[in-house]
């Protein structure tokens, strides 16, 4: 009897030795199969600062046609300062299509670009001093969609596509210990990367025959096993083997398009394309090639606004726009047509009273370091497959805030149960059907 | 019974308590190589760009190369897929300073002891020689440029 007892406590506990490394902080033993609204989430940070006046209220008329319903006409002096742009890519505006939260919030941190960044990627309220090198705090929507996702999804399907390589390129990963690079996201700032400088950097092509990239991988191995101290482990993010194989091949790609002049005017902008336009139309190139369930990306021409209104006003009609093109490829293209859900939200807004400095039409700029009111109200667009999203439909009243933007694509892509306790904002239910 | 279980402990005790027989060995004096077990502090970006640079092409980088270097080399966040283009285009620019293909078939030692000090500033142990022969002898037909590329984007390149 003894002997009984003796081996069935032996077999439990090795079951037990077995299963712990699996079981995950939520305890649950494996990670939840929630049920996905969508394979695919892009979320545009359409950011550099909007004030909901300039956007959703139309104060100098409706400077996002692509985006907001109405004919409300611009300003004179604004609409003879404006760019010419192509028709819109789509057939209706894109509210049509979807939700849009009119009085949306940035409800706390100081409103600075990094913190409304941080915020809207991490979904915490960070009032952080204002470290642009430094990692967040909290882990990162990637980190959470790729520890929490199963099957476990792989580096090259999160994205960070970040406008400039000098603010917000440490945002794919956070220095939070149960999370971190192993579960970061692909961070890329093509405008930097393919850059005439950034062309002449990287060379023609790297072209490695498949069978010496396998030879020269073993001599690698042997000289790194040499060595005690892996690179690995203060490296950052990493891809698999495969992964990095697509993305040498993608650069590839980029670099002999970008040589070649086929990434001068693409889109056929008849003033051409401005820094916000290239990063979406790299977002696209990154949606194309990879079909990532999760990318991230941001603009920022609008922060001309510090020192010129009109010129804000005119990039804020370049990146309406730039997001109207974003969804136009994202529904013509397979794997991700009628399978993704686009979240579009400024991370900031700008303060109520403007500076002293003067643009052409004599209009005073606009700053967002105040922390006022104003500064803090943005409006959040969400479009989905119908069925998904509900469409038409319009948050008039305050509702929703960034923090929420997070646990809202955790919902989306079925991993929300996991981030039990981590998230202090809500799913934006008033969006979906 | 419980006078034999201490008399069972008792014999192990008296016998795992016999003083051990010390056997020394002495072996003629070698000279071991330190091999990268100094180098511990990781180069920072700009180290890391400015003496890859310097290391193959035996000149200091300008500030406006470096600069530009920079920039790209931050603007990937998977390290290794930007450290293995750059030094690809470097070891491929025209201007690149390598010993050539066949002073690496007449002595591939010397050459590969050449290449471990300007890069590794140490020698190579024999093991790492021996390695190395073996397998440009598996691999007729690569040579210097590969050696160079394997040897700048290995783990110990990026520390000092």
């Amino acid at each position: 009897m003894e002997r009984r007892n003796f081996l069935k406590k032996t077999a439990l506990g090795s079951v037990g030795m077995l299963a712990a490394p699996y079981i995950l902080p939520s305890g649950r033993l494996f990670a939840a199969t929630g049920a996905r609204k969508v394979n695919h989430v892009v979320f545009c940070l359409f950011a550099g600062g909007v004030r909901n006046w300039e956007s959703v209220q139309k104060a100098e008329g409706n400077l996002m046609p692509n985006i907001l319903s109405g004919n409300e006409a611009i300003t004179n002096d604004i609409a003879s300062s404006m760019s010419a742009l192509p028709s819109s890519p789509l057939s209706a505006p894109m509210q049509t299509m979807g939700t849009l939260f009119r009085e949306f919030r940035f409800s706390d941190g100081p409103t600075g670009h990094y913190n409304g960044h941080t915020t809207a990627i991490t979904g915490q309220h960070t009032n952080t001093a204002l470290n642009l090198r430094a990692a967040p705090e909290w882990p990162t929507v990637f980190e959470l969609y790729r520890k929490h996702s199963n099957p476990a999804a792989s580096a090259t399907n999160a994205w960070w596509v970040s406008h400039t390589n000098n603010l917000y390129p440490l945002l794919n990963y956070s220095s939070h210990p149960s999370y971190g690079p192993q579960y970061g996201a692909n961070q890329i700032s093509p405008n930097q990367l393919f850059s005439n400088s950034g062309l002449n950097a990287l060379g023609n092509s790297y072209a490695i025959d498949p069978d010496v990239a396998e030879e020269l991988d073993r001599l690698r191995h042997f000289t790194n096993a040499q060595f005690d101290v892996p690179f690995s482990a203060a490296a950052g993010l990493e891809n698999s083997k495969e992964g990095r194989d697509q993305i040498q091949a993608f650069i590839n790609r980029m670099v002999q398009e970008a040589q070649g002049g086929q990434h001068n005017n693409p889109w056929n902008i008849p003033s051409g394309m401005n820094g916000d336009m290239r990063n979406i139309f790299y977002a696209e190139q990154v949606l194309e090639e990879f079909k990532p369930e999760l990318l991230v990306v941001n603009m920022f021409g609008v922060d001309v606004a510090h020192t010129n209104f009109t010129e804000y006003c005119n990039n804020l009609r370049r990146a309406d726009w730039a997001v109207a093109h974003l969804w136009d490829t994202i529904q013509n293209t397979p794997g991700l047509a009628n399978d993704t859900l686009l979240i579009v939200a400024p991370e900031i807004g700008r303060n109520a009273n403007p500076n002293t400095i003067l643009d052409a039409n004599g209009r005073p700029a606009l700053d967002h370091t105040t922390d006022d009111a104003v500064s803090r109200e943005i409006f959040c667009l969400m479009l989905g497959p119908s069925g998904v999203v509900n469409t038409g439909n319009v948050v008039n009243q305050v509702t929703g805030q960034s923090i929420d933007i997070v646990p809202t694509i955790a919902d989306a892509l079925g991993f929300l149960p996991e981030t039990n306790g981590i998230l202090p904002g809500r799913v934006l239910q008033e969006a979906f059907v | 019974m419980r006078v034999l279980v201490v008399s069972l402990l008792s014999i192990f005790v008296l016998i795992s308590c016999k003083e051990v027989e010390v056997n020394q060995y002495e072996v003629n004096p070698v000279g071991v190589t330190s091999g990268g077990a100094d180098k511990s502090q990781l180069k920072s970006d700009l180290q890391l760009l400015s003496i890859m640079f310097s290391d193959v092409f035996g000149r200091a980088i300008s500030q406006s190369e470096l600069q530009d270097l920079a920039d790209t080399y931050n603007s990937f966040g998977d390290k290794q897929v930007i450290i293995d283009r750059l030094t690809w285009r470097f070891l491929n620019d025209a201007s690149a300073q390598l010993p050539t293909d066949t002073e690496l078939q007449t002595d591939p030692a010397g050459v590969i002891t050449s290449l471990y000090e300007r890069y590794y500033s140490r020698t190579p142990g024999e093991m790492e020689v021996w390695y190395y022969q073996n397998w440009l002898s598996d691999n007729p037909d690569l040579g210097v440029l590969h050696l160079a590329f394997v040897l700048l984007t290995a783990d110990e390149y990026k520390y000092y």
